[in-house]
């Protein structure tokens, strides 16, 4: 029995992502951090649709990003996410790191998916549910 | 022997499905093929991410050149109509007039296009939403307009049950009631009962045209496949269709493909009160601006919202503050800012045969999105949010263009008649096939081109619409 929680990235990279992952969405205000809430169990799924050479490219980062100490992480989100403070030769690429980080991160954590984690679900600290009842059909 | 299809279609949204109900109906041996899953009301995901990944082509993050627009199209049997509002407008005179003007194609006029509208609205189930249909961010909306001044209307959507107490955001990753009148619930169920075969995560990657038939190589999984038929349909939308195009090497011979791309490019702009407003329960979008004076100025405003992922990604920053931000969720309103752009993009392919789709934003289309958001930012504090925030994230929902029709070869890819210039036995009725933007939900007038363009067909094959309808008598 493997309790492997990805098939595309290692246990290095998913360290890189799980650090990531904290610095954007740390615990606090009922909220549990990105890893606490075991939403990186779906991280295959999040990648599924993904360009073959997108899911390399991200898995490169992910470990620069485990073996980076925090506050360079730090940085690299934090100029991703300011993309348009740069020149226009690199913003582009400023853009998409934040497009690449941003979209994994916040798809997973707001999925509701969960693992086998017993903390909080970010879905139900914002109240979020859809109802869609096909019973009287 | 390699069966000779009459038909192949690639692609199983508004278009194809449209084109393949009427060639079926005809008799015709058609077999779609689809890059998609086949999911079912059944089926379909629950969860936002789930759908995300599975019915949508890179997830929705489908991202322009410079990473300044977020691309999202279907990747599933039955097209965008899956993960659409189904919102099903005509286009208006200055629209057709548009088109007529810059294609000269004479049939973009209003008389001539109503027939082709009735054909396709006689199959589906359309509704004009009601005062008693309105959330909380409608009324808002609704309000907002009002003091302003500004006129509004209901949105006529396709839908037959939706029920009680049902909300319809669930619709955006397929509607598990089968209310939403999306092609899985209407032209494909008749089109396959008339012998459509559909032939779902085929990954057509070239047609190669010939004199007597054309060939569509693709991949089914890992295998190698090619099919072959006497014509074949492009109706893979804007960005496929014409990436199938590109990568059959025939930029040389259709100088105009990749060109002219629009995309309807949209912000949204949400507002946080102190009441609950619970934007996505109930019908999700109920009212439209009708004003004249936006469709002067090149935008509209959608009374839209969205599931906790996306609003996540559209809020900038991270951290507490970003968690502060979505712990309002059940207090947010929105409205979407959607520009009717004027100046096109182009679509390529790189050194590694990835699309690339170059759409920046001209001064004067973003002086439409500014007069917009500006507005509806103001909307929003007379209406007393505590907060407002317009995303800088674009996303282009409606993409249309690269393989525009016209008259002039030099200008366009696809002639009057839907043939792709100088190769008679391919077509195309998608929204790719659009001159310039509408400025007006493109589904209902892909499916309206689509239904012309399968008469053009079948009279190009010797068949016209009485003989069409005798065999439908005879097959039922």
């Amino acid at each position: 029995m493997s309790d492997q929680i990805s098939k595309l990235f290692t246990q290095h990279q998913l360290q890189g992502l799980r650090k990531i992952g904290d610095i954007m969405l740390p615990a606090g205000n009922g909220f549990p951090s990105f890893s606490e809430c075991g939403c990186i169990a779906a991280v295959d799924t999040a990648m599924s649709s993904a360009h073959k050479d997108d899911i390399r490219d991200f898995g490169y980062l992910l470990l620069a990003c485990h073996y980076a100490p925090t506050p360079i992480v730090k940085l690299i989100i934090n100029m991703a996410d300011n993309a348009e403070r740069f020149p226009s030769f690199i913003a582009p690429l400023m853009r998409k790191l934040n497009i690449g980080i941003k979209g994994i991160v916040i798809s997973l954590y707001y999925s509701g998916k969960q693992g086998f984690s017993n903390s909080a679900n970010p879905l139900n600290v914002i109240d979020f549910n859809l109802t869609c009842n096909t019973s009287d059909l | 022997m390699n069966k000779i299809h009459d038909f192949i279609i690639i692609g199983s949204g508004a278009s194809g499905s449209v084109i393949a109900h009427e060639l079926t109906r005809a008799g015709a041996d058609v077999l779609m093929l689809e890059a998609g899953q086949r999911f079912s009301a059944a089926t379909f995901p629950d969860n936002e991410l789930d759908a995300n990944a599975n019915l949508m082509w890179n997830g929705g993050m489908d991202a322009s050149a410079d990473a300044s627009t977020l691309f999202i199209r279907g990747k599933v049997v039955g097209g965008g109509t899956i993960i659409n509002q189904c919102l099903l407008d005509r286009f208006d005179d200055d629209a057709l007039d548009s088109w007529q003007t810059q294609s000269g194609i004479n049939f973009f006029n209003s008389k001539t296009m109503a027939k082709h509208y009735d054909a396709v609205e006689s199959n589906l189930t359309l509704h004009s939403m009601e005062q008693k249909d309105w959330n909380k961010n409608a009324e808002l909306y609704v309000q907002g307009f009002e003091n302003k001044g500004f006129e509004w209307a209901p949105l006529r959507r396709g839908q037959s049950n939706c029920g009680e107490g049902n909300d319809c955001m669930q619709c955006l990753g397929g509607c598990p009631r089968r209310s939403k009148q999306s092609m899985l619930e209407t032209f494909l169920p008749k089109a396959e009962q008339a012998g459509l075969t559909i032939q779902s995560e085929f990954l057509a990657r070239e047609v190669i045209h010939g004199p007597s038939f054309v060939a569509v190589s693709g991949y089914q999984g890992s295998k190698a496949t090619t099919f072959y038929s006497r014509k074949v349909i492009l109706a893979s939308g804007a960005l496929g269709t014409t990436e199938l195009l590109l990568r059959s090497q025939l930029q040389d011979k259709l100088p105009a493909l990749g060109k002219g791309f629009h995309c309807h490019p949209q912000w949204m702009t949400v507002a946080l009160f102190n009441d609950v407003i619970d934007s996505h329960k109930g019908a999700f979008q109920t009212v439209k601006s009708s004003d004249a004076r936006f469709r002067k100025a090149g935008f509209k405003l959608e009374n839209v919202f969205a599931g906790p992922i996306a609003i996540g990604l559209l809020k900038p920053g991270y951290g507490f503050d970003h968690q502060r931000f979505m712990s309002q969720y059940r207090n947010m309103s929105c409205i979407e800012v959607a520009v009717r752009d004027e100046d096109p993009g182009t679509m390529i392919l790189d050194n590694r045969d990835r699309l690339v789709i170059n759409k920046p934003l001209s001064d004067a289309d973003r002086q439409r999105a500014n007069n917009g958001n500006a507005l509806v930012q103001d909307m929003f504090q007379d209406l007393g949010a505590k907060e407002v925030m317009t995303s800088p994230l674009q996303i282009g929902l409606h993409l249309m263009g690269g393989c525009a029709i016209g008259n002039n070869p030099n200008h366009s890819v696809v002639n009057a008649n839907f043939q792709v210039h100088d190769h008679p036995n391919l077509y195309i009725a998608d929204s790719s096939i659009f001159p310039n933007a509408p400025g007006i939900n493109p589904s209902l007038s892909v499916m309206a081109l689509s239904h012309r363009a399968s008469q053009s067909i079948l009279a190009d094959c010797g068949i016209n619409q009485a003989q069409a309808s005798l065999q439908e008598q005879a097959t039922s």
